[in-house]
């Protein structure tokens, strides 16, 4: 993976329509974008057919990147995450295609926070009740909609948006954001 | 209005960011986006944070070869239409162009008619050519028409840049004509790998960093080699 001042480098000159600058950024950040729309999608087609509709917004999107925003990862994986959230919502997935494994991959991550900021995240979110702990973390790595994630956890919809709007509460006091 | 409060603004940023703002909700959200520098703040505050679960969580997936292909299909197939549509409207420019050589043949004399090396035709998203661009003589000279420029305010200019090899940075041409021609001596200037110009809106004069200014590139355009 290229450093982020590489990757900004690379999304300036695809802002100048170079196409070479373009497969370079793509076959550099691919696998994580397409990891992170089958995370939330789980049909590996629909996966790459987001795939290009999140690298065609890329390529219109790139002149107007601001680096000292945010990284060139996490503008691209929200641009993946935000195309994957739509289209989840027009498709009204049934909550029985879901697969189960996707929450305590953060409950128990696998590897120790590598920086302050994920430390100080990893922190925040042990702090917060397991129910707010998992419906936070089933929301954003799942693309579970409120209706799936009551079905999931067999829990009214109020309930599961009270968990949600308290944890987040919670999360932005103890992140100070 | 509650939503300038910065609390709330904060909450249902973190809902939007998550996906837990739904529906009608999450349209009036984006569209209030367009509107509030600080609810975008908001937003890229907490992407920033839930991306570093991204890191700990994911485990890369190689698309296949059809994923690429498709981006290049849906993409620049639009472009080969486009340059299609260009030659069709180079009959059009030409003539205006050929107008413009005659009045500066006359005009500027001191200016030895060179031989054609590249032309690129800047145009509008709308696709309604702005400017056609020529060089010469092997990069020594460049000629630009202005064919239909839409307006700038007077402290602003258009820039033009070549944008040459992978890695390399843009390099100015110099400014762009409002209307009429304009016609100057290149001097340093390598043709040779280039692929495209790019016009970029910057202060009265032109940049003063030696970049195009960031967010300011307005238009790019193929640069076609004469010969083919």
């Amino acid at each position: 993976m290229e450093s982020d001042k590489q990757l900004t480098q690379v999304i300036g000159r695809i802002g100048l329509g170079d196409r070479h600058a373009f497969k370079k950024l793509y076959d550099a950040t691919a696998p994580r974008l397409l990891s992170i729309l089958r995370r939330m999608v789980h049909d590996h087609q629909q996966s790459e057919d987001l795939l290009q509709e999140v690298y065609i917004k890329v390529w219109h999107q790139a002149g107007s990147y601001r680096a000292d925003k945010s990284s060139p990862l996490t503008w691209m994986g929200s641009i993946a995450r935000y195309t994957a959230i739509d289209f989840i919502r027009k498709q009204e997935r049934q909550p029985t295609t879901v697969a189960e494994s996707v929450v305590t991959e953060v409950a128990a991550p696998k590897t120790s926070p590598t920086n302050i900021e994920q430390q100080h995240l990893s922190n925040c979110i042990q702090l917060l009740s397991s129910d707010q702990r998992n419906a936070i973390i089933a929301a954003y790595l799942g693309g579970y909609t409120h209706s799936e994630l009551s079905h999931r956890y067999n829990s009214p919809l109020g309930t599961i948006k009270s968990w949600i709007r308290r944890g987040l509460r919670s999360l932005k006091e103890c992140l100070s954001i | 209005m509650r939503y300038d409060n910065p609390e709330l603004q904060s909450l249902l940023a973190a809902e939007y960011v998550i996906g837990a703002l739904q529906g009608k909700a999450r349209d009036r959200f984006e569209q209030l986006l367009i509107s509030s520098q600080s609810l975008r703040t908001a937003v890229v505050n907490w992407e920033t944070y839930f991306s570093l679960i991204d890191d700990d969580v994911v485990e890369p997936v190689n698309p296949s070869s059809q994923a690429w292909r498709g981006i290049e299909t849906r993409l620049f197939a639009e472009t080969r239409q486009t340059i299609s549509r260009w030659w069709r409207s180079f009959a059009l420019i030409a003539a205006s162009l050929l107008a413009v050589l005659l009045l500066q043949w006359f005009d500027e004399p001191e200016f030895e008619e060179l031989s054609l090396d590249y032309v690129a035709v800047l145009q509008s998203a709308e696709q309604q050519p702005i400017w056609s661009v020529s060089i010469r003589g092997q990069g020594k000279q460049l000629e630009a028409v202005a064919l239909d420029v839409p307006e700038l305010p007077t402290a602003l200019d258009y820039e033009l840049w070549l944008l040459a090899g992978e890695g390399d940075a843009p390099v100015s041409l110099g400014l762009l004509p409002r209307q009429g021609a304009v016609m100057r001596e290149l001097a340093l200037i390598t043709f040779e790998g280039a692929t495209a110009l790019a016009v970029s809106r910057e202060q009265k004069g032109g940049s003063i960093t030696g970049s195009p200014t960031e967010g300011a590139v307005l238009y790019v355009a193929k640069l076609f080699p004469s010969s083919t």
